[in-house]
């Protein structure tokens, strides 16, 4: 092996995936093939002390530093994407007339498709339509995100845990908000617990118990939200990284010969599947989470 | 709220290094929650109310004209039927017309006939009578002419004339021997 840096090291991989304050870039655009984020700030002091004292949970968490990154970046992108596409769809759909022309047919498939097979069956067609504004903007925001992993030299901000981490938390707001407008407060954390009928000694352990694992359950689904999406827009780029990375390892090699074809050949098929996990990830996150609406607001 | 999400966090990020992929940028976090908040305030009010509005209208729209569509069928179907109906009516009533039509002209083909017929018979006894009585018209004026030139020569020849008694006899004689000898 001809090169001595360890294409293979985590962090290496990682740093393809992760986020940073600079975009990858043909080194004919920047010496070092890093195109920096102008940053408001030249300081990076944190703003507010997030620190706990425990160091496990401080190395997990990056300050608030007013830095501005390369997935805030692409999240305007994205953003602005969907908006100039929907804000254009919605007065080609006010005129009333018949659809036409790829553009509209595409978009409005994919918005029918969210709205009648995904919220009206999870919500129910009358609160769906309430809440489909919301669902309609997650799935197209985390498809927008998904889908810019795919730009080269972009990324996913989905690939990171702020992004679907706050997405989550969205959701799992929205869903509290969802189920205390249509029962009440106190109506949708009673809602929480089956009905039952018990003998008052055992509703007594029973009902608090079966209320915390009700709760903790209601915590964990919206957890798992963000993680599912998370590991599913990291490993798809990590395994392509991981295959781009056999290519600069057998550069020079006689293995290189085969290696090469065979890595081009295998990042292009996983594209496509990444591809499609794009699309599918975008779904299963609005499936979920109406699906989540659909039972804060339906409790039985 | 945020603890939720790190407890479970810590067994994920066990042995992460410089390079975690599973550090929690806050900046990040926020700026999301800001762009998200953007999108859902900017699209629901320019996108998404409008195409919610718009594809409302288009599916009341699409019902409507089903509706009217099988409306102006089934009008059209029951237009057809009474057609239908009064083109059969009709035709049996021309039917009837013509029977009638055939049957008052055979009729009245054999009244005609029959007057004819009968016109034909009057005529023909008229003239067999007509011709019957000139027969007797000229007969009796033949023996009348005869007798009286019969009587004229006789008075003649006897030198004496009948008288009127006489000759009416003679006359009645001679009429009668003259039609039973005809």
């Amino acid at each position: 092996m001809a090169d001595q840096e360890n294409h293979f090291a985590p962090d290496h991989l990682f740093g393809h995936v992760k986020d940073a304050t600079y975009f990858e870039v043909p080194r004919l655009l920047a010496t070092d093939g890093h195109l920096q984020v102008p940053q408001f700030r030249s300081s990076t002091d944190p703003l507010v002390d997030l620190t706990t004292g425990t160091a496990a949970i401080d190395d997990m968490i990056e300050p608030l530093d007013m830095k501005v990154t390369k997935f805030m970046i692409l999240e305007v992108v994205g953003a602005v994407l969907v908006a100039v596409i929907f804000i254009r769809l919605a007065k080609l759909v006010r005129t009333g007339e018949k659809p036409q022309g790829k553009f509209w047919n595409f978009f409005e498939a994919m918005l029918l498709f969210i709205r009648d097979d995904v919220a009206r069956p999870s919500i129910g067609k009358h609160d769906a339509d309430r809440f489909l504004p919301f669902i309609w903007t997650i799935f197209f925001f985390v498809l927008g995100c998904n889908l810019l992993g795919m730009v080269p030299w972009a990324g996913s901000p989905t690939g990171a845990l702020a992004t679907t981490g706050m997405l989550a938390l969205i959701t799992f707001v929205t869903v509290i908000g969802a189920g205390s407008a249509k029962l009440g407060p106190v109506g949708f954390w009673k809602a929480q617990v089956p009905h039952m009928d018990l003998p008052l000694f055992l509703a007594i352990f029973l009902i608090p118990g079966i209320f915390l694992i009700e709760v903790m359950g209601l915590l964990i689904k919206h957890f798992v939200l963000a993680v599912r999406l998370l590991a599913n827009m990291m490993a798809g780029h990590l395994v392509l990284a991981v295959i781009l990375a056999f290519i600069a390892a057998a550069w020079g090699s006689l293995a290189g010969f085969m290696v090469v074809p065979a890595s081009i050949l295998g990042a292009t098929a996983l594209s496509c599947l990444e591809l499609f996990v794009a699309f599918l990830q975008a779904y299963i996150f609005a499936f979920l989470a109406s699906l989540f609406i659909g039972m804060a607001v339906h409790p039985h | 709220m945020l603890g939720s999400f790190h407890a479970p966090l810590l067994i994920l990020a066990a042995g992460g290094g410089e390079a975690d992929p599973l550090v929690f940028n806050a900046d990040l976090a926020l700026w999301t929650l800001v762009i998200f908040l953007g999108m859902l305030i900017v699209l629901s009010k320019y996108a998404w109310k409008p195409l919610i509005q718009g594809l409302n209208n288009r599916e009341e729209n699409i019902a409507k004209k089903i509706e009217d569509a099988e409306q102006a069928h089934e009008k059209a179907h029951a237009h057809l039927r009474q057609h239908e109906e009064q083109l059969a009516k009709v035709a049996e009533e021309a039917k009837s017309v013509l029977d009638e039509a055939k049957q008052d002209a055979v009729a009245l083909k054999d009244r005609i006939l029959a007057e004819a017929q009968e016109e034909a018979q009057r005529i023909r006894d008229r003239a067999l009578a007509d011709i019957e009585a000139a027969k007797n018209a000229a007969v009796r004026e033949l023996a009348e002419k005869s007798v009286d030139s019969a009587v004229l020569l006789a008075g003649s020849i006897v030198g004496r004339s009948l008288d009127k008694q006489d000759h009416d006899k003679l006359i009645e004689d001679s009429i009668n021997s003259f039609t039973n000898g005809a």
